[in-house]
């Protein structure tokens, strides 16, 4: 059976390859653009989004190698669900590892800073997380 | 929602509403950018996209007001297909 979506719904699935994070952030600025969101506001989404697809893409280890993002376009604002099928992670236990001492992952290198990214640019993120993947909710609010 | 597409498709689920047709548009020119076309080209292929959405929007009497835009990134061109659920269930498609 297909995917049922509602009428203020819209469902992306993407590869993990390389640049289908701006496909997916071009599609949210769209839809900001049509909801009113200021240029910086969309800007910020955009971040958001290519930062959390990133992270699907760089760490979940999903078999499947795709990401599934849901737009939803909210009376009071823009709500994104970013999902893979992949390990899944501790967010608490990254936080604390984030807040002690960076430097010491070098595995991260110049990156691995997207969910304070996330966290800073968008009003209000949930993670969800367990061995059969990760989900990612993040809005932005139209009054913010 | 367990969609399964390859390593060189983009599935894309959009209500029939207004401008809706301007997401996929977008989507589109974000996917063909990435492979490279001329500005000219994506534009062309924006309208193209535009045009078939609007169609199945207008025509297509689909009862979920609802369709689902398959992208299929190959070596040598760019190809979409505009599906209403019904067309999807009818097909043999890998997603759901």
């Amino acid at each position: 059976m297909a995917n049922t979506i509602s009428n203020d719904q819209v469902l992306l699935t993407i590869p993990m390859r390389p640049d289908m994070e701006l496909a997916a952030a071009q599609l949210a600025s769209v839809i900001a653009e049509s909801m009113s969101f200021s240029e910086e506001q969309i800007e910020e989404i955009q971040v958001a989004m290519i930062e959390s697809c990133i992270n699907a893409f760089e760490h979940s280890q999903s078999p499947d190698r795709q990401v599934i993002i849901e737009y939803i376009m909210r009376t009071d604002g823009l709500e994104f669900k970013i999902s893979d099928q992949g390990v899944g992670f501790s967010p608490e236990n990254r936080t604390q590892r984030r807040t002690s001492k960076p430097d010491l992952y070098p595995d991260m290198r110049k990156r691995g800073w997207g969910l304070e990214i996330i966290h800073a640019l968008m009003d209000s993120v949930d993670i969800m997380s367990g061995e059969n993947g990760t989900t990612i909710s993040m809005v932005k609010s139209k009054t913010a | 929602m367990a969609n399964t597409i390859s390593n060189d498709q983009v599935l894309l689920t959009i209500p029939m509403r207004p401008g809706m047709e301007l997401v996929a548009a977008q989507v589109v020119s974000g996917i063909a950018e990435s492979m490279r076309f001329s500005e000219e080209e994506i534009e062309e292929i924006q309208i193209g996209l535009i045009e078939s959405c609007i169609n199945a929007f207008e025509r297509s009497q689909s009862p979920d007001r609802q369709i689902t835009i398959l992208y299929i990134m190959a070596i040598d061109g760019l190809e979409f297909k505009i599906l209403t659920k019904e067309a999807i269930q009818r097909g043999k498609y890998n997603f759901q």
